[in-house]
């Protein structure tokens, strides 16, 4: 074995609380689906983890007055398994249908893949376009909630400091007609780590947009909301050259790398043509 | 430190123990500890499938799963869902329909075809290749994988109907 590290099952937010104070290092864990691999991989071995797989004050799905609040313990697959969050967050549903395959989904939780901060992440782009929020709590200070879009700071580096666990994922409930889609380019239809994936909200008012979430993952360094796209939707009726524009904007917003799956070019082609064709899917929705 | 403790697992049925590392994960255990070859140990880091089992009837890749975390819960591995004598339809048409050379990846191949069917008794030969795409075969190019689940499908559906 390549690592070592201490184990503390826990069976309160307080209890993980605690300990999480007292074990510099250490790190929370869930799924642990990135953990391990990690671990594994020595390219990050906590001192210790802290395991709030069994919280159950953090398993929750919820529709609080106005906002969709998921604990976050909240998996992939409940994003698919769970009829209330399927009818209020479609997007969600397409997004953790491409993510990994069912194994994974079955252990991996929202709250973890943003944490993970990876560019890729592809829970992100979903929630970054349905303005979710994020909650973390710490033995210290008590909560505090910010926008998704803060949270993530740069690549694998997020806000959470170290004796913070992220309790909640939040975003505005549908509030009437919701038009949404996603997408996910990659080499491969499972088991893919992304080139380049988007997802689209559209809060509509008859054939109007209310308002516009776009954002991108995996074509800079971090997920990001493209903000300039979503003020050109934003109360427009939408036509087929707004939307070409729309999309010639998010391909521009892009900071590609070119590696091993493909070059910066390929991938700022692919995000215009994905775009256009999302947003057309989501109005046809 | 790194104090090993015992935990409690029912395996395909059966209470056992396991005195088990802190870091130790359900796969080190369930076959290096406990003996239960047929979880195999593929990538080890959730790529591949080879070791998944059902956790508390959710199919996962036993390699992600630190055995602590596990504690107290129930384990079907693929050899805990029919007997040689009386084989699962899925065991039966892996068989039959060359679903297997090698065998290696067999063993999470079957767990994730059971969760399908157990899920979904009218796959369509998409809904098989979803099912099965967290699962990597490098001998058989899936195609008799595939007919294999096709044509269990139809036998469990016959059984229960």
């Amino acid at each position: 074995m390549v690592y070592r590290f201490e184990y503390y099952p826990t069976r309160s937010i307080d209890e993980a609380l605690t300990l999480l104070a007292e074990h510099a290092g250490s790190e929370v864990v869930a799924g642990c689906t990135n953990t391990i691999v990690d671990a594994r991989a020595t390219r990050k071995i906590p001192k210790a983890v802290i395991d709030i797989n069994r919280l159950s004050d953090l398993r929750y799905a919820r529709r609080d007055n106005g906002t969709i609040r998921l604990g976050a313990r909240t998996t992939l697959t409940d994003c698919f398994a769970l009829p209330f969050l399927v009818k209020e967050a479609p997007v969600l549903k397409l997004m953790a249908a491409e993510f990994a395959g069912t194994l994974i989904r079955n252990r991996a939780t929202l709250a973890g893949n943003i944490a993970y901060a990876s560019p890729a992440a592809d829970v992100a782009p979903p929630l970054l376009a349905l303005s979710a929020t994020i909650t973390l709590v710490s033995k210290a200070r008590g909560p505090r909630t910010l926008p998704l879009s803060e949270f993530i700071v740069g690549p694998r580096k997020t806000a959470l400091a170290e004796d913070e666990i992220i309790s909640e994922v939040a975003f505005p409930a549908a509030n009437g007609e919701v038009k949404s889609s996603y997408f996910k380019f990659a080499l491969r239809n499972a088991m893919a780590i992304s080139l380049v994936s988007g997802a689209v909200v559209l809060r509509m008012e008859g054939n109007k947009i209310r308002e516009a979430g776009l954002a991108l993952g995996a074509v800079a360094p971090k997920p990001y909301r493209v903000a300039q796209a979503e003020g050109m939707l934003k109360d427009q009726i939408p036509t087929d050259a707004l939307i070409r524009e729309v999309a010639k904007v998010v391909a521009a917003s892009t900071s590609p790398i070119s590696d091993i799956r493909a070059s910066a070019e390929y991938r700022r082609e692919i995000t215009e043509v994905m775009t256009r064709r999302i947003v057309e899917r989501a109005l046809s929705s | 430190m790194y104090d090993p403790q015992t935990i409690r697992l029912k395996i395909n049925g059966v209470e056992e123990e396991a005195t088990v590392k802190p870091y130790a994960t359900l796969l080190d255990v369930l076959r290096d500890q406990l003996g239960h070859i047929e979880v195999k140990e593929g990538c080890a880091v959730g790529d591949c499938g080879a070791c998944a089992v059902f956790l508390d009837s959710t199919p996962v890749c036993a390699c992600l799963v630190l055995a602590r975390q596990a504690d107290g819960a129930e384990i079907i591995t693929a050899a805990g869902i029919g007997t040689p004598e009386n084989l699962h339809p899925l065991q039966e048409a892996f068989m039959d329909y060359g679903g297997i050379q090698c065998g290696f990846c067999t063993p999470g191949l079957i767990i994730s075809a059971k969760a399908l069917l157990d899920e979904n008794p009218h796959p369509t030969q998409q809904d098989v290749k979803v099912a099965l795409s967290g699962n990597y075969c490098r001998c058989t190019g899936y195609e008799q994988v595939i007919e294999a689940v096709l044509a269990a499908a139809e036998k469990v559906d016959g059984r229960h109907g």
